[in-house]
C-alpha cells in the first residue's frame, strides 16, 4: 500500500500509471509559493528595524489584504502609527468617559448641496471637540508611575482643554503650556477642567522651551497634539461610531491641520470599508497639506492666514504617511467660505461650530468639489464638525464682515 | 368622637376601597376598567380620558402617526451645567426638529390627521412665529396648500422659514384683528381647514410625543420643565409624562413679562394681559380653552424669570452645549438656574430634571444685539423681537 504501488490510484477509471513527476512539480511550486510569501514577511520583519520610507503608493510587499471586488486595499500593521486593533482598543479604554456623539442630517442642507449628508458633531464631545478622545486615550494609557508624575503639553488650542480634563478624570496634573495670544474661551476651558496654566510667547520657539523647563523639572509625560499613535488610534475612534451609525457613508470629508484626526479617520474607515473615499477640507490660507501631497513630503509654511484658528499645525512623522498613502484628495476653501459654512450650520443645523470645525461642510459646498468629476459618485458624505469652541465676539465680527 | 372621625374619614375610605377593587397600582391609563388612577401614598391622580383634550392613547396615535416624519431628537448632558447647577439635566433638542422647533410634531398629527377631502383644499392658520413653518413644512409633506396669514412686522428670520417650506403667505396689518379677519377670508374662500396654533387636541397630542420620547431615552426623570405660552407643548407633555409617571413633578417655565400662566394659576381662571414685554418672542400667547384645564391641573408650579437670566442662559446653551436656542428655548434652563427655583425648598428634591430646549430659529443679528447690550435689552427695537405687543398674543407663535 505505501510502495511504488500506491501510485496506482484506485479512482482512475482507465487505471493508467501516474508518472511521480508531475507531483513532484506541482508540489515544488507550493512549496516555492509558501517560500516567496514567508520570504517577505522574514524580511520585512528584518527590516522593522531600519527606516525604509517608500516613495510609491504601492504597498504590494504588506501582508495583510482586505479585497472587496477585486480591489485591492492595504492596511499594514507595521506599516503606520495605528491600525484597526489599536483603534478599538482605543475605544474599549475611553468609552466610558466620552460621549458618543449624535449623527444628525438636514433635508435643507441636502438641498442646498445636492448630496446625503450625515454630520458627526464632535461639537458635542466633552471639552466642546474630538481632541478629548485622543487625550482620553493617551492618559488612560500610561502606567500608574508614569501617571503620577503628570502631563504636559503646549497647545493654545481645544488639545490643552482636553488634555487637562482627561487628566483630572484619571486625578493627576496637568501642566499646559499657553501662548498669550490664546483665545480666551479655549483658555477658560483649560481652568475650568484644573489644567495648571504656564504662560509663555506666542512663537513656537518660546512654548517648546517653555514645556521642556516643565518636563524637567516635573518628569511629567509630554503628550503631543497629533504625533502620537495614541493620540491618533484615540481620534480613529469617531469612524467607529460613525460608521456604526450610519454604514450606507461612501466619503468622509475631514478637517485638516496636524493630521491626528484625518489619519485615524482614515486608518480606521478604511479597514472598515476600503471602499471609501477620504478627503480632507483645508484651509487657503494654511494649505501645507495640499502642499505636501503634492510634492511628496512634508511642506511647512513660513505663515499661516487663516480664521480657522484650530486648523494652523503641519503634519507630523506619523500622521504624513497616512494622509500621503490614505487620504483621496485636500479640498481647499478660503475664509469666506467658511464662515458661510458656519453660519449655515448655525441657521440650520442649530448647532454652534467653530471655524475649524465648519471647513468640512465649507468644502461639499464650494466649488472645486462640486465641479471635480471625480467625485461626483460621492452621494452619501460624512462630515466632521470637529468642534465648537468659538468666542462670541470673534463669531459676531466674522459674521459682520 | 369615634363616629366624628369616620365622618371625616369617609370619602377617603370609599377612594381606599376602590383601590382594592382595582388590585395594584396603575400607572398607565390603557386597559383599565375604571377611570384611571394612581396612588402614591395616598395622592390620587386622575388623567381622566373624558376630561382633557387630550391622552396618553391620543398622543402614542399622534407618534404612530408622525414618527416616519418627525427627527428623534438627542437627549444631552453636561457636567459643567450640572455642576453650574447642582442637578443632573437632561436636554431635549426639539431645536433640532424640522422647521427648528417642537411645532413641526403638533402640525404634523393635525395635518395627516385631515381626510382626504378636507385635505385638498388646505389648511389656513395666522402666526408669526415658528407654528407658521411647521404648517407649511407639513403640509408640504401631504402635498397640499398652507395659507399662512403673516402680520408685516413678524421676524425675518421666521417667514423665511415659511417661505422655504412652500407656505403662501397672506400679509396683514400688525392687529390681532385684522390678522382674525384675513384668515377668516382666507378661510371662507378656500374652505381650507383652520389649524390653531395650540388650542386644538391633536396639536396637544402632537407635542405630547416629546414626553414620550424623553422618558424612553431618559427613564430616570423625575422632573420636567417646559416653557409655557398658549400651553400646548406643556398640556401635552403634562398628560403624557403623567400618564406614564405619575409621581413626576411637571414645573412650567416663564417670562416675568409675561406672566400669564401663573397669574391664571393664581386666580384659578383664564388671565389675560393687556400687553407683554418680553425677548421670548415665542412666549407672548395666553391660554386656550383647551389647555387651561390641563395647566391647572397637571402644572405643579410656574417659575418666573426675566429676561437677564434667559440671555444669560442662551449663552450657556451656546458656549457649553453648543446649541443654537432661541430665548423662548432657553427658558427652561434659566427656570433651574434661577433663585426662585434654587431656594425653593418644595423643589429639593427635583435631582434629575429634564428641559425642553424647544426651539432654535433666530437671527444672528438680534443674538448678538442680546449678548451686547442686556442690560439695554428691553428697549432695543430688533427685527427678530419685539419688546412690547399689543394683541392676545396667540398669532406670534
Amino acid at each position: 500500500m505505501f510502495g511504488y504501488g500506491s501510485l496506482y490510484s484506485l479512482h482512475r477509471p482507465n487505471r493508467r500509471r501516474i508518472d511521480p513527476s508531475s507531483y513532484i512539480v506541482r508540489l515544488s511550486n507550493l512549496i516555492g509559493v509558501l517560500v516567496s510569501t514567508f520570504r517577505h514577511l522574514d524580511s520585512h520583519q528584518l527590516e522593522k528595524g531600519k527606516r525604509r520610507r517608500r516613495r510609491s503608493k504601492n504597498l504590494s510587499r504588506s501582508y495583510t489584504f482586505v479585497r472587496i471586488r477585486g480591489l485591492k486595499m492595504e492596511v499594514n500593521k507595521e506599516k503606520y502609527a495605528a491600525d484597526l486593533s489599536s483603534i478599538e482598543a482605543a475605544r474599549a479604554r475611553i468609552s466610558s468617559f466620552i460621549h458618543k456623539t449624535p449623527v444628525m442630517t438636514s433635508e435643507s442642507l441636502d438641498a442646498i448641496s445636492g448630496r446625503k449628508l450625515f454630520f458627526k458633531c464632535e461639537c458635542f464631545q466633552k471639552g466642546g471637540a474630538f481632541k478629548f478622545r485622543g487625550a482620553c486615550n493617551a492618559i488612560f494609557s500610561l502606567d500608574d508611575q508614569q501617571a503620577a508624575k503628570g502631563v504636559v503639553t503646549h497647545s493654545s488650542g481645544n488639545h490643552a482643554a482636553a488634555l487637562a480634563l482627561a487628566a483630572k478624570l484619571r486625578g493627576i496634573p496637568a501642566y499646559v503650556v499657553i501662548p498669550k495670544n490664546a483665545p480666551q474661551c479655549k483658555v477658560r476651558n483649560v481652568v475650568r477642567y484644573g489644567g495648571q496654566v504656564i504662560w509663555s510667547e506666542s512663537t513656537m520657539q518660546s512654548r517648546e522651551e517653555t514645556a521642556t523647563k516643565v518636563l524637567q523639572e516635573t518628569g511629567a509625560a509630554l503628550i503631543h497634539p497629533f504625533n502620537d499613535g495614541r493620540i491618533i488610534s484615540g481620534q480613529g475612534t469617531i469612524s467607529l461610531e460613525l460608521l456604526e451609525q450610519s454604514p450606507q457613508i461612501d466619503t468622509i470629508i475631514v478637517p485638516i491641520s496636524g493630521g491626528g484626526l484625518i489619519s485615524g479617520v482614515a486608518l480606521a474607515a478604511k479597514s472598515i470599508n476600503p471602499a471609501i473615499r477620504i478627503l480632507a477640507a483645508e484651509p487657503k490660507g494654511a494649505n501645507d497639506a495640499a502642499q505636501s501631497k503634492a510634492v511628496g513630503r512634508i511642506v511647512t509654511l513660513t505663515e499661516t492666514n487663516t480664521v480657522a484658528d484650530g486648523l494652523r499645525a503641519f503634519l507630523g512623522e506619523l500622521t504624513w504617511p497616512v494622509v500621503r498613502d490614505l487620504v483621496d484628495d485636500i479640498i481647499t476653501v478660503d475664509d469666506t467660505e467658511i464662515i458661510d459654512a458656519m453660519r449655515l450650520c448655525y441657521e440650520i443645523l442649530k448647532v454652534a461650530v467653530e471655524p475649524s470645525g465648519a471647513i468640512g461642510l465649507a468644502a461639499v459646498l464650494s466649488d472645486s468639489f462640486r465641479n471635480n468629476p471625480a467625485w461626483k459618485d460621492c452621494n452619501q458624505i460624512g462630515i466632521i464638525l470637529s468642534g465648537g469652541n468659538v468666542d462670541l465676539q470673534v463669531l459676531w465680527n466674522s459674521f459682520r464682515k
